[in-house]
């Protein structure tokens, strides 16, 4: 790492000025029968930023994410929110982080058995924060903030085109107006316009909560549009963090060679190793 | 020798997976049940459930139970004619139908239908990470989608063996009077003279344990399984494998319980 690198990761890592990460991770391992899928991660995303993880599939991405919300533990390594050791928490505490988390699965995660607006405000309804016959309306003005009509929520999910279900993900994600969002390959199976309306979608929300978000994709238009910072994970490990908007241009081969899609780089020619 | 080495070393391996296998089950039950007792509770999913297994079950539960009684009362027709003890036919209906047949048929066709839509239902939200976002969404899986079916499975089967019981006997006095030349009041006092309070009850007994392994293979399957549709299949097959299994081994256990004495 140059020492121009070293820079540019302090201005986007501490953009609030607070040296105190709102999540931090250190040392991360998490190995499945041999596959050591996370090699020693260390990560820190700092609160309002929008930090977007780029990696090939099989790196440790959703692995990553899923060590933090606590559905996958790791096997060492400290991961923090707000200064907080997650692994220390008690299970009221960690039901409590979880409470200020939103989530936006790959495929969307819809639950097939309840409509879209059930969907919505399963949340805000788990945490009886509002009565279900309040719910109609609360999901009817979170659909309209992803750009949906209020009809949709008597729908299925099943009823639903891909980039439907992605809006109603998106909205489930946010209604309960989280501090933390993580978007999971947020335009995976879109079409490009589709893409950029949910990566829109997405950094308004963002914006208007006021959160701070981690996302992971292979999109490097979707990569440049919703984040403001960026890092590589590969084999396991960090290898470059950065701003979001040099992608292409870092001078890390492995990052520019992924960013530009290229064949030939050193990330091919491991895989033919 | 060292091959004698090798199958004893696969025996213990084999054992040694199902111990843990039990175990597993073993704890899922308890995290299952304990649910049941701590807030708060999915009723709404819970009578989603129960209508599911008592109303719905009720065609294919009534049905087997109709014909199994009409055969029965054929059958002993044939057997005990050979020894003049026709008159014994309701007593066998009446007996076979509430202490086995009932309990036992009933829970073999619900196994295959809601063991089996359980474990799909579950295995296609894990493998469609649906599971997941309950953790993110501030429900606990175990708690949203496996208590609710425990306690459901474990309340509709002794309904649904009442309803078994009631027509598996009707089969028998159809058979018996339309067929067999029985004189209704005759074949109904018969019946009810056989009958005592236990005989019901260990039916009843047998259909709660019955239910409450159906939903428990059904939802542990399901919990379990992986890799895609394959993986879900395979879930499904096993949910209703080992809940009938478990049904026949069970009816021995229970029948053992009831009436050694």
């Amino acid at each position: 790492m140059t020492p121009s690198d070293r820079e540019a990761e302090r201005s986007v890592n501490q953009p609030d000025g607070n040296p105190t990460p709102k999540i931090r991770l250190r040392g991360l391992v998490k190995t499945f029968g041999a596959k050591r899928v996370l090699d020693g991660v260390d990560l820190d995303v700092h609160a309002g930023q929008s930090l977007v993880l780029l990696g090939g599939s099989g790196s440790g991405k959703s692995v990553t994410i899923k060590c933090i919300l606590g559905l996958i533990t790791p096997d060492e390594g400290l991961i923090e929110v707000d200064g907080q050791d997650v692994s220390r928490l008690s299970r009221r505490d960690r039901t409590a982080l979880r409470d200020r988390i939103g989530m936006l699965f790959q495929n969307g995660a819809l639950f097939d058995s309840l409509p879209v607006w059930e969907n919505v405000c399963f949340k805000l309804l788990a945490q009886k924060r509002i009565t279900r016959a309040g719910a109609r309306d609360k999901a009817a003005e979170v659909l309209a903030q992803v750009g949906l009509a209020a009809s949709v929520g008597d729908l299925s999910p099943a009823e639903l085109s891909g980039g439907m279900q992605k809006r109603v993900a998106l909205a489930r994600a946010v209604a309960a107006k989280p501090d933390i969002i993580f978007f999971d390959e947020p335009t995976t199976g879109l079409d490009p316009i589709m893409g950029a309306v949910i990566d829109g979608l997405i950094v308004d929300c963002v914006k208007r909560l006021g959160a701070t978000a981690l996302s992971i994709t292979h999109d490097m238009a979707s990569a440049r549009r919703i984040g403001d910072a960026a890092a590589m994970i590969h084999k396991g490990r960090i290898i470059w963090t950065g701003e979001a908007a040099r992608l292409g241009e870092t001078g890390n081969a492995m990052v520019d060679q992924f960013a530009r899609g290229e064949r030939e780089g050193p990330i091919q020619m491991e895989l033919r190793r | 020798m060292n091959h004698l080495l090798d199958a004893l070393a696969l025996v213990g391996r084999g054992l040694i997976s199902a111990c843990r296998t039990v175990g597993d089950v073993g704890i899922f039950a308890g995290i299952g049940v304990s649910h049941l007792v701590r807030p708060p509770f999915q009723f709404r999913q819970f009578w989603r459930h129960f209508v599911e297994i008592a109303y719905f079950s009720l065609p294919v539960v009534a049905l087997t139970a109709l014909f199994t009684g009409m055969v029965l009362a054929l059958q002993s027709f044939t057997g005990f004619s050979r020894f003049n003890a026709e008159s014994a036919i309701a007593s066998v209906v009446v007996l076979s139908v509430t202490r086995e047949l009932g309990p036992v048929l009933a829970a073999l066709m619900v196994a295959g239908r809601i063991g089996a839509a359980m474990a799909a239902e579950i295995g296609t939200m894990r493998v469609t990470d649906q599971v997941d976002a309950l953790t993110t969404l501030s429900t606990d899986p175990m708690k949203y989608l496996v208590a609710p079916r425990l306690l459901a499975a474990t309340l509709a089967m002794p309904l649904l063996v009442i309803v078994a019981n009631i027509l598996g006997v009707l089969g028998g006095f159809l058979i018996g009077t339309l067929k067999l030349g029985f004189v209704a009041q005759t074949y109904l006092d018969n019946t009810w003279d056989v009958l005592e309070v236990m005989d019901v009850v260990s039916g009843l007994v047998k259909a709660a344990v019955f239910g409450f392994v159906i939903g428990l293979m059904g939802s542990w399957c399901g919990y379990n399984s992986k890799g895609g549709a394959q993986g879900v299949g395979q879930a499904t097959t096993a949910a209703v494998v080992t809940s009938s299994i478990l049904i026949l081994a069970l009816d021995y256990v229970i029948t053992q319980a009831f009436f050694s004495k």
